[in-house]
């Protein structure tokens, strides 16, 4: 029953949208432009360029009429909404759960790197921040008083069982404690030039696994000549916080979520309800006055400032909304587990995310949500089931002659799957050399990174000098 | 007659680079609704005067007093918020943004909201953006219809010509109490040049006070109601501009000068 | 503080301005931080493995000075080397083409040869920490009522002879003064006449091999290495560069013996619970300069050019 109104929607859409296309003449212009496109020749004309050269046709040609975007848009979401419904499989679903909650954590580093411009290496950091927050805060770890619950209601219960805040009580609290500690470590090194940002952040994203994993029972701080004073409990150290909250029970209309039992589905339905709406913001964002401000300082910082933009804050604005969403996602991500390790948030994790911004496309919303779901697809799944698949077919000739059999052994033991780090070390490179723009780049960023020509480059050399001899 | 009150004085003004002292204890005042000009020949410091009172550095010592407050030391966005608006000799446009978000990064201190209203664009702050656009367009009309129907264009293509009117745009878009124009004409022929100060005066009578920089003193002398002349960072004369262009050691230090370099 | 303390940080602080140099240079002269140079360093501990092996054999017999003083050298040599031309050929297929990039670019490609440099070393070496062949026959000196074993000694006398001749080459030969013109101004550089290109990698090579070098005395030093090691190592030594300046050739090594002091202080504290806290307290020295003194002890103050 399910499945037909979601087939019958994305029917009724698919006919709105080719009539709406007929109707503004898009067939005539785009095979006007194909034909345009697949004639030429020369160097311009190898088949990639012609592909390339089409699918950029497409693109523009639809793009000239909004309502055929916002038709597709609906399309995909009616696409996204119902996957859950035609998969039957609890497992790829439970994959596509937390393929979900990487999309947002990659919309939300997309801020920090594609939006303002600065590079976060300690992205995992805040997401640590906010699972902890749901760890501490909605689990039986911290029990308070001996008698019973002292506050018990709607939003929050605090007792000898633990403090237990409502899932939707915690979601500005998670964001907000990130939040603060984003601004508090990046305000003192916004100051000051943007690389060293990098490095702090890496820095804080090794720091702050390894607090948390001090800040357990079994260990003592020191007050310096061997006193030490014992450090109390307060993240359980390296035993990891378990059974954190499940979400309410939501129950509206013809909806019947029920977070307790092992069923993925209410979790996909409660992700992409959270990444259309911060897709909402986050374009809103782009197109606000803050959003200007830091294309503004990308461009040209000294005429940013000079239009009365405040550099430092722009960037820790931006700094701090990306902390924001990445602990929004960890407090998602410790509610769908249901515990907390520090070792689920080191370096690796702010580096897959950082590839799923790259490889998507600096700034631009669709193609870090297409990067985010390739790279959290092939980082749980694709990976190892291509490891699995070469190394059977390399084993079915690695005993060949020569060159081939060599080929065959090494595809016989390839180990793709504990490759990750190297492979998405390659992305970073590749992109960067050969396309820094991404799959699906935003036009701005894609204008940003085309190699400048050889009368700019004069220019910039004739701006230094005047700057150097006091003549701006 | 009364005069009308300072905006912006300078009391002292030194800036030293290493050894060379770029402005030297140089004292000039602007009044609200002049048209002043800061000119000399190359190297003469009048840039410096410039980056001094935006803000790109402090000055070694002295005062500048805007509106009766010290705005020396400040950065240029608090030197922008406290009403002063300029352009570069150089241009700094923000290339990859069209002529319209230029403009719109220039109304940056007179919109206001927040984070929050950023995020989720509430109806009044949807509503003042959408009146920022509105003036923004009748901005760019007011300074000519090409830059007008150029306004989703890329400001890095556009025409010479027009990317100074854009930057001059942006930097009214502020409404500022004090402009400040960095060698305008730049590039420009002398026919160019002469339109550019056309504009300038109408800018003028739309109620802006302009300090204005200028290599060449034939430019400035028609739209200036007062001229200050700086020669290695020091005030030499100062003055109407007959008084000026009679001036004897304006005439040497341009006439000196030239034959120094020939 | 005792003295064994202030020794071993001596000791350990030295590897760490080796390594600071590279940073520094680098970031000097093309305002990069290199991710990649801790795992160049590494790398320069995992190649002179087989050299001190084939030298001096492995089986518990004792070699002598001789020996050692040939393995050690021979070890540095080709580490030194082999990590110059790796240095080298990574600025020239990852950074040099995205030198007019936004900032961004080469930042990111940076990381990403980092991650392929450290994932190669593990599938060679394995995830577990390697046995570093022993070089020295170890023995120990009472001086002033302290001992110093020859270990210290050498990665002292090691570090310091590396030092002074980085600083000879760097401040009285004309190839040295061509890098600080470079660094200082590349354009006006080039417009004397200066090969840029040359010395954006010769200051690749340099570094490299001045990491592979160190590499060789930090093995000996401790015995053991991991595919990581360089990771964390790099992370201390930038935070030495910055501490004494970055840019500033003799900051990093200043910078380099304060943080390695700063470690063995705080990993003594509390009975050996200091161990758990030190990567923190170096962090938290990293923030408290970026706040106070973004340009380091002996930088002048160019953090925030215009």
């Amino acid at each position: 029953m399910t499945r037909l109104v979601f087939l019958v929607l994305a029917l009724v859409i698919a006919v709105v949208w080719v009539a709406r296309a007929v109707q503004v003449g898009v067939n005539r212009r785009l095979a006007g432009r194909l034909a345009a496109v697949w004639r030429t020749t020369g160097s311009a004309g190898g088949l990639l360029h012609k592909l390339a050269g089409s699918l950029r046709a497409v693109r523009e040609v639809l793009g000239e009429d909004p309502w055929l975007s916002r038709l597709l848009l609906l399309l995909v979401l009616d696409v996204a909404v119902a996957y859950p419904v035609f998969d039957s499989s609890d497992v790829r679903v439970g994959t596509a759960d937390q393929a979900e909650v990487f999309v947002l954590l990659a919309l939300g580093l997309n801020i920090v790197v594609g939006f303002a411009g600065l590079l976060d290496l300690g992205y995992a950091a805040f997401f640590a921040i906010g699972a902890y927050t749901a760890a501490l805060l909605a689990s039986t770890h911290f029990s308070v008083g001996k008698h019973g619950s002292i506050v018990s209601n709607l939003l929050l219960s605090v007792g000898n069982g633990g403090i237990h805040f409502n899932f939707f009580a915690l979601i500005p609290l998670a964001a907000l404690v990130a939040a603060f500690f984003g601004i508090l470590f990046g305000a003192p090194t916004l100051r000051l030039r943007g690389d060293y940002l990098a490095i702090v952040t890496l820095g804080f994203g090794e720091i702050v696994p390894k607090v948390v994993s001090n800040l357990g029972a079994s260990n003592s701080l020191f007050l310096g000549r061997g006193n030490t004073l014992p450090v109390p409990n307060i993240t359980n150290g390296v035993n990891n916080i378990v059974g954190i909250d499940k979400p309410p029970d939501v129950h509206i209309g013809p909806i019947h979520w029920t977070f307790q039992t092992n069923d993925p589905r209410p979790w996909y339905f409660l992700g992409v309800i959270i990444i259309v709406i911060s897709i909402v913001m986050i374009t809103r964002l782009r197109g606000s006055r803050l959003g200007r401000c830091w294309v503004a300082i990308r461009e040209d910082e000294i005429a940013a400032a000079h239009a009365g933009v405040n550099i430092t804050g722009a960037r820790l604005t931006a700094f701090a909304l990306g902390a924001a969403f990445s602990g929004f996602g960890g407090l998602l991500y410790a509610t769908q587990l249901g515990t907390v390790s520090y070792d689920l948030f080191t370096f690796s994790v702010s580096v897959t995310i950082l590839v799923m911004v790259i490889l998507g496309g600096i700034g631009s919303v669709p193609g870090v949500i297409i990067g985010g779901i390739i790279v959290s697809y092939l980082n749980q799944s694709w990976l190892t089931t291509l490891s699995a698949w070469l190394n059977t077919q390399g084993g079915s000739f690695d005993h060949a002659w020569g060159p081939i059999g060599a080929l065959g052994a090494w595809l016989h033991t390839v180990p793709l799957a504990t490759a990750k780090p190297m492979i998405f070390g390659i992305i970073l490179v590749l992109m960067m050399l050969l396309r820094p723009q991404g799959l699906i780049p935003e036009r701005r960023r894609a204008r940003e990174f085309r190699p400048e020509t050889e009368q700019e480059a004069q220019e910039e050399l004739e701006e230094l000098y005047t700057l150097r001899t006091g003549e701006i | 007659m009364a005069q009308p009150p300072v905006l912006l004085e300078t009391q002292a003004l030194t800036r030293s680079f290493g050894g060379l002292t770029a402005v030297d204890n140089l004292d000039f005042v602007v009044r609200k609704d002049e048209i002043v000009s800061l000119i000399g020949p190359n190297g003469a410091g009048k840039s410096t005067v410039f980056n001094l009172i935006s803000g790109i550095y402090p000055p070694t010592a002295g005062r500048i007093l805007f509106k009766g407050v010290n705005i020396a030391g400040l950065k240029p966005d608090r030197v922008e918020r406290q009403g002063i608006a300029r352009t570069f000799q150089t241009l700094r446009l923000f290339a990859n943004m069209t002529v319209l978000e230029n403009v719109l990064v220039g109304f940056h201190s007179r919109l206001k909201s927040n984070v929050i209203e950023d995020l989720i664009r509430p109806p009044w702050v949807a509503r003042a953006e959408r009146d920022a656009v509105e003036e923004a367009r009748q901005l760019l009309r007011m300074l000519g219809q090409r830059l007008y129907t150029q306004q989703e264009f890329r400001a890095a293509d556009l025409a010479y010509a027009d990317r100074r009117l854009l930057e001059l745009a942006r930097a009214m878009a502020s409404q500022p109490d004090l402009l400040m124009l960095d060698e305008p004409t730049a590039g420009m022929n002398p026919s160019e040049a002469a339109d550019f100060m056309e504009l300038i005066r109408r800018v003028h009578d739309r109620g802006f006070t302009i300090l204005l920089i200028e290599h060449n003193l034939s430019v400035v002398m028609g739209v200036s109601q007062r001229i200050t002349v700086l020669d290695y960072g020091l005030k030499i004369s100062e003055g109407t501009p007959d008084e000026v262009r009679r001036d004897e050691r304006v005439i040497e230090a341009y006439l000196g000068r030239k034959a120094a370099t020939a | 503080m005792t003295l064994d303390v202030l020794i071993s940080g001596v000791v350990l602080g030295s590897l760490y301005a080796i390594v600071a140099l590279g940073y520094t240079m680098v970031y000097g002269i093309i305002e990069l931080i290199n991710f990649a140079h801790g795992d160049v360093f590494t790398l320069g501990a995992f190649i002179s493995i087989p050299v001190i092996q084939a030298i001096i054999s492995q089986n518990g017999s004792t070699p002598t000075l001789g020996q050692s003083i040939f393995a050690i050298g021979a070890a540095m040599v080709v580490a030194a080397l082999c990590c110059a031309v790796v240095g080298v050929v990574i600025e020239r297929v990852a950074y040099r083409r995205l030198r007019n990039a936004p900032r961004l670019a080469p930042l990111i490609t940076a990381i990403g040869v980092s991650l392929i440099m450290e994932n190669a070393m593990a599938q060679w070496q394995g995830g577990l920490p390697v046995f570093y062949p022993t070089a020295l026959q170890p023995s120990s000196y009472t001086i002033l009522g302290t001992t110093l074993t020859n270990t210290q000694i050498l990665v002292i006398l090691g570090a310091l002879a590396m030092m002074l001749g980085l600083d000879m080459f760097v401040n009285r030969t004309t190839i040295g003064k061509a890098m600080r013109a470079v660094a200082q101004d590349r354009e006006a550089a080039s417009m004397m006449g200066i090969n840029v290109n040359f010395i954006i990698s010769l200051t690749f090579f340099v570094g490299s091999a001045l990491a592979g070098a160190g590499a060789v005395l930090y093995g000996i030093d401790l015995g053991s290495l991991g595919y990581d090691s360089g990771f964390t190592l790099g992370l201390f030594a930038f935070t030495a560069a910055v501490l004494g300046g970055i840019g500033n050739i003799r900051g990093a090594m200043i910078g380099g013996l304060i943080i390695g002091i700063l470690q063995e202080y705080v990993s003594g504290l509390g009975n050996g619970v200091g161990t758990e806290w030190y990567d923190t307290a170096i962090f938290s020295v990293l923030v408290l300069i970026l706040v106070f003194r973004p340009s380091g002890i002996l930088g002048t103050n160019t953090a925030e050019k215009v």
